[in-house]
């Protein structure tokens, strides 16, 4: 029983408080009868630690509530035509919570938020983030444990690139609309709507996007078996001398398919690479000058574009790009220990292999769980 | 009548504190090596006192260590587990993880989990990882990543130091454990990154070198 507090935090512990960003600062909310609280499940060989704040767990309420705002294109807090945004603008269901390759706001490596302003990079699909206790975005932009999902998304709501929202009008705008106040009710106890609960809401429901039914999570449990040419894949992806990809991105002892790392892949040489938003921007060590957070393979099949800035539209540029097109920087991940010949160096068999391994993690459970659909046109959940 | 311990974990090159991505060495072939990150498991600490008693804890999690040069926090151990106050004249530790905790699903979470030694390669954990860059002499411009990484089974080496403590009654000795770094390159054999190479998780004879160059690359003071 992960969920079953007697009394929860009312306030934000002084010692904490210059750990928490000025942009969103979230104290407990008071304990409900009415509100049903979720006992977490941790599906086979998954972590069985999460980023689920004492002052923010899920509830069943919390989560609805947090399912609308997230397909709310109100969400910014505007009215004009051209500002209507959602969460799943950038975060659709059927691209595994990512863009998707034809989303009509991805625009030279980024996406065009709301005041017309393209973000650095492409998004990233939003799957298994109660399971990410390290660092939150393409350059880990925030990390656990002094960064938190709620910060995040409050960060994202109030980005000028993004929602360019305001707290006031976000507010005013979800407070307005008559849905909304007994859903808040329901969540948190008492209709009020604030920025923080709107955040807490949001929070919820994306920590509730757990994919763990794809064909390799059940060959793990023995419910499915792969082919053999998903297993030659398999064992390509788990060895050094195959396709080496598991330091970075997982396998059977490692499920979220990330190491949450922030690493240079050989993308650009040192001389093509000019993105001003790497980690190194943040950091400020010249090691980390093309270095990104290492990104889920997990749905890898539905969230093309690949890669921080989209460059590569399918598995096969991607694949290609780590067999042959690795470009050699001296701070270049230690674990891309075949940059010296350019790549892996797999023959088309073994690339085919590799891509039908890669396959065999999409979850269309997942992409089609009515649970987290989008409510204002999949059905009515209301209580 | 018991003490505690805590330990602290360190690197050396050379009896130098070893400085992590920017310094450059030179190994015993002559192989210049720069260093990114270590991360390697301790497993079942036993602490031989005057009488020859031999004394270990009974916690799973104080059998087990794992400690990593980017995590500051598993660079201290402080053991929630008393032992009795004595004169202590031997420390045993095991390098890499004895084989009763060496299998697949040991670990849940991050960072132990990341050591995963995948099943196609025989499973269960690395003992340890080293991953830097490497040239093959120190006036070459160009350095390529290496991950000198050690696991499976046999692959873990029982070691033991003389070190004299007193533990006394409701203290905590402090402890520290050194690596070596650069024994891991020399004895008894040279390593020569030109023949290896930056990856050797498939290569036995690369497995079994640095099993065998383990045993002088740790001291307890």
């Amino acid at each position: 029983m992960f969920f079953r507090f007697a009394k929860r935090l009312k306030i934000v512990p002084a010692l904490l408080m210059p750990l928490l960003s000025v942009s969103c600062v979230i104290t407990a909310e008071e304990e409900h009868p009415s509100i049903h609280y979720i006992d977490w499940q941790y599906p086979p060989y998954f972590p069985t630690t999460t980023n689920i704040p004492a002052n923010n767990p899920l509830s069943k309420e919390g989560v609805l509530l947090g399912r609308y705002l997230f397909y709310d294109t109100r969400i910014g807090g505007k009215y004009g035509a051209d500002s209507l945004l959602s969460c799943a603008s950038c975060h659709r269901q059927e691209y595994g919570f990512d863009a998707g390759a034809s989303n009509a706001r991805l625009q030279n490596g980024g996406m065009l938020g709301a005041s017309g302003i393209t973000t650095a990079h492409v998004p990233l699909p939003l799957v298994n983030l109660a399971y990410n206790i390290r660092g939150l975005g393409w350059i880990s932009a925030l990390e656990y444990p002094q960064g938190s999902l709620e910060t995040f998304i409050a960060n994202t709501l109030l980005d000028t690139a993004e929602f360019a929202g305001n707290r006031l009008e976000i507010v005013e705008r979800i407070a307005g609309i008559d849905l909304y106040p007994p859903l808040f009710k329901a969540a948190f106890g008492t209709p009020t709507v604030s920025f923080d609960r709107i955040c807490m809401a949001l929070g919820q429901f994306v920590r509730s996007l757990t994919s763990s039914q794809s064909k390799f999570d059940r060959f793990l449990v023995g419910q499915a078996q792969l082919s053999d040419q998903e297993m030659k894949g398999y064992v390509l992806f788990t060895t050094e001398e195959g396709a080496d990809c598991f330091h970075c991105h997982g396998g059977n002892g490692n499920l979220l398919f990330t190491t949450y790392d922030n690493l240079i892949n050989g993308l650009d040489s040192p001389e093509n690479f000019n993105d001003p938003h790497d980690r190194y921007s943040i950091s400020g060590k010249a090691s980390d000058r093309g270095a990104y957070r290492v990104p889920t393979l997990r749905n890898i099949a539905y969230t093309a574009p690949y890669m921080h800035d989209g460059r590569f539209t399918t598995l096969e540029q991607v694949i290609d790009h780590y067999s042959e097109n690795v470009q050699y920087s001296p701070d270049i991940s230690p674990l891309m220990h075949h940059v010296m010949q350019g790549g892996v160096q797999l023959t088309q068999s073994e690339k085919d292999c590799l891509k039908a391994f890669l396959l065999t993690l999409s979850d269309e459970e997942f992409v089609n769980n009515p649970e987290f659909s989008n409510p204002f046109v999949q059905d009515t959940l209301l209580p | 009548m018991d003490g505690k311990l805590s330990i602290t974990f360190s690197f050396t090159f050379n009896n130098n504190a070893l400085i992590f991505d920017d310094e450059l060495y030179t190994i015993e072939s002559k192989n210049a090596i720069r260093i990114d990150n270590i991360q390697y498991f301790i497993s079942d600490p036993v602490f031989v006192d005057r009488s020859g008693s031999r004394h270990s804890f009974t916690k799973e999690s104080n059998k087990i260590h794992y400690v990593d040069s980017d995590r500051p926090a598993t660079l201290h151990w402080n053991i929630d587990e008393t032992l009795p106050a004595a004169i202590y004249d031997f420390v045993e530790f095991v390098y890499g993880l004895a084989p009763e905790y060496n299998h697949t699903g040991m670990f849940s979470n991050v960072p132990e989990s990341l050591m995963f030694w995948p099943e196609s390669m025989g499973g269960g954990y690395h003992h340890l990882k080293i991953n830097g860059w490497y040239a093959e002499t120190a006036a070459d411009t160009i350095l390529y990543p290496f991950g000198f990484h050690a696991g499976m089974d046999n692959n873990y080496l029982p070691l033991r130091d003389t070190l004299r403590f007193f533990l006394a009654d409701g203290l905590t000795q402090n402890l520290r454990l050194n690596m070596e770094v650069a024994n891991w390159f020399k004895n008894p054999h040279v390593w020569n990154f030109a023949e290896f190479g930056g990856s050797v998780m498939q290569n036995a004879e690369a497995q079994r070198i640095i099993k065998e160059n383990a045993y002088d690359v740790f001291s307890i003071r």
